[in-house]
């Protein structure tokens, strides 16, 4: 009897099913069928024989970067790059929130807002390019080195700099639009607090700390435990864009090598061995950090 | 003399100075985020030997000229760029809010059988990354590689703007729902001409996200179109500011220029593949704060 009420709630939604139709198509044949086409990371893949028809080789292609020098090169500078940009980009939104949240005129606080958000929409392209200009001997960075006392060299050239170059394009980048859910969260504190503790005799340093900071609290864990959460995930589109032979040394991460090793050099098994064990561990953090949240906050990406 | 001021007179210096740093810092940041595209704009109205020479803060074109600008319009790439990313952002946002649109409503119905399967379906694909080598080759396996519709349909839906979007539909008063019903309105006339219109901010937030997102995008246009007549104008700007592939654009410059008219091209292309940008932010500012604050409810 219940199994065929369920059916004719499933045939009486049919348009609904209907309607679910591109979605389910979209995801089946773009993300569920790449998944399952993962398994050339333990065969050796060649265009002519196909998937199917491809030997398999077990684990050797994962054996084979996990023995190379690239393993460390890359893990080390996807986890120094991601730590950095963790630790100098997660508290800038959160202060900037806090500056603006001081400001008392409406009219200059939206100004600084409309222009902190803009290099949000602003094209990869256009930000690196800005980057690679700057950093040229001409360049508008050198021109500032030198205002310094420094002397012309070509910065990203050089392997040491480029993960402060990194960090500060990307902190430069995300602060004014990481900020957005800070202020919102700022704008449901209760009025009455801090009338209450200007009548105690409160500063706006102490109100900063006895109100405002333990209101913000619990939607700055949450951000930080969801962002840990992508601790290994340092993205390739802008790295491709900056870096260069001279400095991979510092600026090869996972997913630029995996670009590099399977669509330049054409590694079609090794490069998806070494992006399906990058996938499989960002999964597993990404899963914890997230049941982490629920249970500190009730709150969660899913 | 500190200690003759009363408290609150000192409370009242303290507070004014903290205001004064504040505002000052806030300008501040405000100039370290604007300056560069300041500059972009300043440098592409300059002349590129002068711009070479010049050290330190550019404020206006030095030995201003128009001659990048010449050149960038009158490049056939640079001009089919536009019309091949405009096609992308055209088919790509319509198919990305009819698929969007379309699951949101269903997967919004509370009674649909498998619905948290569904969603489940959708929100594992962001746990775990698809790969690029698998979507590489299915791309090619599928006969799209070197094809627009290669980077239209490979990013139809983007789960977070999905889930967006259904938490939205369900906060729709089933009040309004119900009276469609009893006119005998069927799923798509209710999504089409009552939901989709009383989230107009949401849909619109959508549309700009997409928008943006398929304008900027260079990446998978890169891998999977090897011909430059089918190139977005966001890899043309690669070709010319990164891989600094400048022969194409030069032409008809004389060569004693063509360094210094490079240099030049490179801020102007720059400018002209940022302005849809600009011009929508007004729109964007309107509405993608809200996007936002959507996006960090429950989806």
């Amino acid at each position: 009897m219940l199994q065929s009420g369920r059916m004719r709630r499933i045939a009486n939604d049919r348009v609904l099913y209907l309607m679910l139709l591109p979605f389910f198509v979209y995801f089946v044949v773009f993300h569920y069928i790449p998944l399952f086409g993962n398994i050339i990371a333990f065969k050796r893949y060649s265009p002519a024989r196909g998937i199917f028809e491809s030997p398999w080789v077990g684990f050797s292609y994962f054996q084979q970067f996990f023995t190379s020098s690239y393993f460390w090169r890359v893990l080390r500078n996807t986890v120094v790059i991601s730590l950095s940009t963790l630790i100098v980009g997660f508290p800038a939104p959160i202060i900037l929130a806090l500056m603006l949240n001081e400001v008392r005129s409406t009219a200059y606080k939206r100004i600084i807002q409309s222009v902190t958000y803009l290099p949000h929409f602003v094209s990869l392209v256009v930000v690196a390019g800005l980057i690679v200009q700057f950093s040229t001997i001409e360049g508008l960075f050198n021109d500032i080195v030198v205002a310094l006392g420094g002397r012309r060299i070509p910065l990203l050239q050089e392997a040491r700099l480029f993960v402060p170059i990194y960090v500060t394009s990307e902190v430069w980048q995300t602060v004014g639009w990481g900020s957005i859910i800070y202020l919102s969260a700022l704008s449901t504190i209760d009025p009455n607090l801090y009338e209450a503790a200007v009548i105690d005799g409160a500063g706006r340093f102490r109100q900063l700390l006895a109100i405002t900071l333990p209101s913000l609290l619990p939607t700055i864990v949450v951000l930080l435990i969801l962002r840990t959460g992508r601790l290994l995930t340092v993205g390739h589109e802008k790295i491709i864009l900056l870096y260069n032979p001279l400095i991979y040394e510092t600026s090869d991460v996972i997913t630029t090598f995996v670009y590099r090793k399977g669509l330049i050099d054409l590694n079609w098994s090794y490069s998806t061995a070494v992006g399906l064990l990058n996938s499989v561990v960002n999964g597993v953090i990404i899963v914890s950090m997230n049941a982490l949240s629920r249970r500190v906050s009730e709150t969660s990406l899913w | 003399m500190v200690a003759g001021r009363s408290l609150s007179q000192r409370r009242f210096a303290s507070a004014l100075r903290f205001d004064v740093w504040n505002y000052l810092g806030l300008a501040f940041l405000g100039f370290l985020t604007l300056y560069p595209f300041y500059y972009m704009v300043v440098a592409s109205f300059s002349s590129g030997n002068a711009l070479i020479a010049h050290q330190g803060l550019l404020l206006l074109p030095v030995d201003a000229t128009l001659i990048a600008y010449e050149r960038v319009a009158s490049n056939p790439k640079i001009a089919r760029g536009f019309l091949n990313s405009i096609y992308v952002v055209v088919a790509g946002v319509g198919i990305n809010m009819a698929v969007t649109s379309l699951a949101a409503y269903a997967l919004s119905r509370k009674h649909l059988v498998g619905r948290s399967f569904l969603l489940k379906f959708a929100v594992f694909t962001m746990v775990f990354d698809r790969g690029l080598i698998p979507l590489f080759l299915l791309v090619r396996n599928v006969g799209l590689y070197g094809s627009l519709w290669a980077v239209i349909l490979t990013f139809a839906v983007n789960t977070y703007n999905l889930l967006i979007m259904v938490t939205f539909f369900r906060g729709v008063p089933e009040s309004l729902e119900e009276s469609a019903i009893v006119d005998g309105a069927g799923h798509m006339r209710i999504l089409w001409s009552i939901f989709l219109p009383v989230s107009k901010a949401v849909v619109a937030t959508l549309i700009l996200f997409y928008a943006v997102g398929r304008w900027n995008g260079y990446f998978y246009a890169m891998i999977f179109l090897p011909n430059p007549d089918r190139w977005p104008v966001s890899l043309v700007l690669r070709e010319i500011i990164i891989s600094e592939q400048m022969n194409d654009y030069l032409g008809g410059v004389d060569v004693g220029d063509q360094g210094s008219v490079a240099e030049t091209i490179k801020y102007a292309t720059a400018v002209v593949t940022t302005l849809p940008i600009l011009l929508l932010y007004p729109f964007l500012q309107r509405y993608f704060t809200k996007g936002v604050m959507l996006g960090s409810i429950k989806g």
